[in-house]
């Protein structure tokens, strides 16, 4: 038995290298056998020709027997796949075109959902790099006032802790970004200052020394840091014996006790966009007037006691914030509550709708992509029909005629796969670039290889159960009837109808993104073209800080601060200069200042005290930044040389807070009632300007004079110039360094950058939809035509009869398009009505502009209207070509 | 073992095995030598179909019970020639015994009044 196999195997190995020598003996061995039969033929008194015929029909059907034979000796699967490769690449290089446009399909398909699900993944479903991240949760206290409330107070969350049951521990940090001067030019250093049980909460410890001790957080005590792996490389060389040493920040010697792992990359904890680098203990005691219960500006973060629920957590929290609110009245309204998220939705909560978003026009780009390569298979399917009767009355069996199909699509799928790896590849390089802030910063974000499997997987599989149906159907073709039929189609077979059903649905999905990336395109020009309150063009942004221990006094403050804009003014190029405390549009890490404002003849309890944004400026800061004046008049620079304190107050605040009274005259004080201090009095009414973004309703807002109310935290210069950035920014660090040496100057940036980023995380939502949209009308154009030239193809002789016999072209036309038109139309009302249900989803996203939009159902209709209209021309336009005489002679 | 199941469960395609076999007893012949030699020693009552026959031939080949070689033919043609290997002598032992049983039983049992 051994014996045998090892010879048959030896037998059939041998036939892989010499087959076509033992094809060559098949033939000669059937001809001598023909030859003798003819001859036994003759001798029995046949005729010549007689006797050949009647030895072949003997011998039957000769392929088939050598098929046989073929299979027998050889490892048949493995060559035949072979030469089904072959043919199957030569198929497929025979059309170049349809080719190319369902591999092209394939390739966006996969590159599509790979680049985006990459990103996805990464974003919303790989787990944060912590100790059982799914315990952790962000805490922030809100109330029914409270849109997104996101910070807490240092009283409230030592409340918190001593009441929960719930939470094991409740970690509070705020950011810190620090100057650092020692070795050489000052820099800002971004960091954190957390409590002392931080680091127990996310469960990481130090690579090197040692974490806080619960006494050095503690007011006065906390001049302690620990460094980020990188900046410890960056600044100390990675050298151990940096622990110990002592660094400088804000001009305060802090001992260095430990440096965090390479791998804690925490940067979702700051608004900077890079992890922190420096990390300090919070310091705080009930007692520091930062943390009063009414401060909130800490962030909270905790971890779940185990086998609690965060609806548990939450009910509990809820009910102590109640109970607090009873306990402090005049510090909390009666509705206070506690948000508790868990920690990545807090963080990633608002651009998680986008993505899913996304995600979901990327798979309808797929689905089209595969409609697509299921219409040009099937069409090829129908071309191929006879050259499969053919094979197949010659005796191929139907299962090699099935797998010869088959090869092809996968042939394609493959092809198509593979240029989808490589688009995928770029597409998230390209998406990590333009992605806004949030997903651009996140940690390790890049081709997941186990998702670049799966799609080029689906690719697979997508071709082999689009390849599998015309080519089981075409193997069960009648012979003789295709034979006869040659290439004269029939209307109305199963085959065209599922064609038919299949441009309708690639015609309803791509309404469907279109109508989605037209609101969306519709709510990004809305919200671009919102007046932000303020002229944008040729202004320019910088910020400095002095730093020392001279600026301890206000006076000297503003007397620098003074200097430095008398300095930039006579910048020549400069139009204008002003200072301010905060600038407007804050986008993700843009920063605002809200106080609460105090009016000097109204007392109502501190809860119903209004909150305005409050803004610190130079005298000329209304004409630098073109916000008009409405009423009264502007700060002067008398005013700032003058005792007597005033204030501005923008529109929205005169008509919120004074609803029925003239402001002008009135005296208030932001942040607070301090009657030991002046009371500013309102000189006038300014524009409102948009301070959260142009896409965010405007805020009451008011403004008080630099000179009256020192700040350096730091100060903002606003220049209106048509100067170059760079050259502009050299000029201003030139004149600053000329006031103080030591000062720090940083984040110069134009306003209509500055804006830009602000509709970031829209413009990419918009830009990503109107590509999938713009891909989805073309794939459904390519479909259209697709079905359109098959059948004028097919029906090339019954339109030159007909036209021979006196049709006018317009009759010609109308057959011609008919059907891709019917087809076109259905899918345009299921498309509508697809859009009708589905733009809801959208809502979120959109800004000035109803789900429901008419005027943009309206313009996507007629867009895939023309498309299909053009999709169906250029082919009817072949079919108004035809000779008669020609079609006729055709065949 | 696989090739005693399809020899002894399949009854026509055994049964055409059997007679090359036999046919290559007395001596290497060519296929169509293989095939009018059955149809001459049963008396014109077995004709072998060419289309049943080389498959025949090449499994058996195939299976190491014959052996081949190309040679000339009386009339100088290429003609392919097949012999019995030495497994092929034993399994056409086997197979006649087989057979023998086989039809003595049947007909036994056709026999039976």
């Amino acid at each position: 038995m051994g014996r045998t196999f090892m010879n048959e195997l030896w037998l059939r190995g041998k036939s892989l290298f010499n087959r076509k020598q033992l094809d060559r003996d098949l033939d000669d061995e059937l001809a001598f056998h023909l030859a003798k039969r003819e001859e036994a033929n003759r001798a029995a008194g046949m005729g010549a020709q007689e006797a050949g015929y009647a030895a072949r029909r003997r011998m039957g059907n000769v392929t088939r027997l050598k098929e046989i034979s073929r299979a027998l000796r050889t490892f048949a699967s493995l060559e035949t796949l072979w030469q089904d490769v072959r043919y199957g690449a030569h198929t497929l290089r025979k059309n170049p075109g349809p080719t190319a446009v369902a591999a092209l399909t394939l390739a966006l398909g996969v590159g599509a959902n790979t680049a985006l699900f990459s990103v996805v993944k990464g974003v919303l479903l790989n787990s944060l790099p912590y100790r059982q991240p799914d315990r952790l949760v962000a805490l922030a206290r809100g109330d029914s006032q409270t849109a997104l409330p996101t910070k807490v107070s240092y009283g409230e969350a030592e409340d918190w802790k001593a009441r929960t049951r719930t939470l094991q521990e409740i970690a509070l940090y705020r950011g810190w970004t620090p100057s650092s001067a020692s070795g050489g030019a000052p820099e800002i250093v971004f960091g954190l200052r957390i409590t002392q049980n931080f680091f127990d909460v996310l469960g990481t410890s130090t690579y090197l020394g040692r974490g806080f001790s619960r006494e050095e957080d503690a007011r006065g005590r906390w001049h302690v840091v620990l460094l980020s792996y990188p900046y410890w490389i960056h600044r100390f060389g990675g050298n151990p014996n940096a622990v110990g040493q002592t660094v400088l920040l804000d001009q305060v010697p802090f001992q260095i006790v430990g440096v965090l792992p390479k791998s804690f990359e925490p940067r979702e904890f700051t608004d900077a966009g890079s992890p922190p680098d420096v990390w300090a203990p919070l310091g705080y005691k009930l007692s520091v007037p930062e943390a009063c219960r009414t401060c909130q500006h800490l962030q909270a973060v905790a971890r779940l006691n185990d086998g609690v629920s965060i609806n548990q957590a939450r009910a509990e929290m809820n009910s102590i914030a109640s109970q607090l609110a009873r306990e402090f009245p005049k510090e909390y309204p009666p509705d206070a509550a506690v948000t508790i998220l868990p920690l990545r939705e807090s963080w990633y909560g608002k651009i998680k709708t986008a993505l899913w978003l996304l995600l979901g026009a990327t798979a309808v780009v797929l689905l089209i992509s595969c409609a697509n390569i299921a219409n040009l298979l099937l069409a090829q399917a129908a071309k191929k029909r006879r050259e499969v009767a053919v094979r197949s009355a010659l005796g191929a069996s139907r299962f090699r005629i099935v797998c010869q199909l088959l090869t092809e699509s996968v042939l394609l799928s493959l092809a198509g796969g593979a240029a989808g790896v490589i688009l995928a590849q770029w597409g998230t390089a390209l998406l990590v670039r333009w992605a806004p802030a949030e997903i651009a910063n996140l940690n390790g974000l890049r081709l997941d290889p186990a998702i670049l499997l799966f799609t080029v997987g689906t690719a697979m599989a997508t071709g082999i159960l689009i390849g599998l149906v015309p080519a089981i159907e075409s193997s069960r073709v009648d012979h003789r009837e295709a034979l006869q039929q040659t290439s004269r189609g029939v209307r109305g077979t199963s085959r065209s109808k599922v064609r038919g059903l299949l441009v309708s649905s690639q015609v309803c999905l791509a309404f469907v993104l279109t109508v989605g990336s037209g609101l969306l395109l519709k709510s990004f020009v809305r919200a671009w073209n919102v007046d932000p309150g303020f002229h944008v063009h040729n202004l320019y942004e910088v910020n400095f800080s002095l730093i020392g221990a001279k600026y301890s006094d206000d006076k000297v403050v503003v007397r620098a601060q003074t200097e430095v804009l008398d300095r930039i003014r006579r910048i020549p190029g400069v139009d204008d200069a002003a200072l301010v405390s905060t600038p407007p549009i804050a986008g993700s890490f843009g920063s605002f200042d809200q106080a609460g404002f105090v009016i000097q003849d109204r007392r109502v309890p501190d809860p119903e005290v209004p909150s305005v944004d409050r803004y610190i400026a130079s005298p000329g800061y209304f004409h630098t930044m073109g916000i008009p004046l409405l009423h009264g008049r502007s700060f002067t620079e008398a005013d700032a040389a003058g005792n007597e304190h005033v204030a501005l107050i923008s529109e929205r605040a005169a008509r919120q807070i004074f609803p029925d009274e003239d402001p002008l005259g009135k005296r208030i004080q932001l942040g607070g009632r301090h009657d030991d201090r002046p009371w500013a009095a309102i000189i006038g009414v300014v524009g409102d300007v948009h301070q959260y973004g142009l896409d965010a309703p405007t805020t009451p807002q008011a403004y008080l004079l630099y000179s009256q109310s020192p700040f350096n935290y730091p100060t903002v210069l606003a220049v209106r110039s048509s100067v170059a950035p760079a050259a502009l920014t050299r000029a201003i660090q030139e004149q600053i360094s000329a006031v103080d040496k030591n000062t720090l100057v940083f984040n110069p940036s134009l306003m209509t950058e500055i804006i830009a980023g602000s509709l970031a995380q829209r413009r990419f939502t918009m830009s990503l939809l109107a590509g999938f949209g713009a891909l989805a009308l073309l794939l459904a154009a390519v479909g259209i035509y697709g079905v359109m030239s098959y059948t004028v193809a097919q029906r090339t002789s019954e339109i030159g009869i007909r036209m021979a016999l006196g049709a006018q072209i317009r009759d010609t036309l109308r057959l011609v398009t008919r059907d891709g038109m019917v087809q076109a139309g259905c899918g345009l009302l299921a498309g509508l009505a697809a859009s009708l249900a589905l733009t809801r989803i959208l809502a979120s996203q959109l800004f000035a502009v109803s789900a429901l939009d008419p005027l943009t159902f309206a313009s996507v209709a007629l867009v895939l209207i023309a498309v299909a209209i053009a999709a169906c021309y250029i082919p009817a336009r072949r079919a108004m070509r035809i000779d008669p005489l020609a079609a006729l002679r055709y065949e | 073992m696989k090739d005693k199941k399809e020899s002894s469960g399949d009854l026509l395609q055994g049964t055409l095995d059997l007679l090359i076999l036999k046919a290559l007893a007395k001596g290497s012949m060519h296929g169509y030598g293989v095939a009018e030699w059955i149809h001459e020693s049963s008396q014109d009552v077995l004709r072998v179909e060419e289309g049943a026959l080389y498959p025949a031939l090449h499994r058996l080949e195939l299976r190491g019970l014959l052996s081949s070689e190309w040679g000339t033919s009386d009339n100088n043609r290429r003609a392919k020639y097949y012999a019995l290997t030495a497994a092929g002598r034993k399994r056409l032992a086997e197979e006649t015994e087989y057979w023998r049983r086989m039809s003595g039983a049947v007909a036994r049992v056709l026999q039976t009044a």
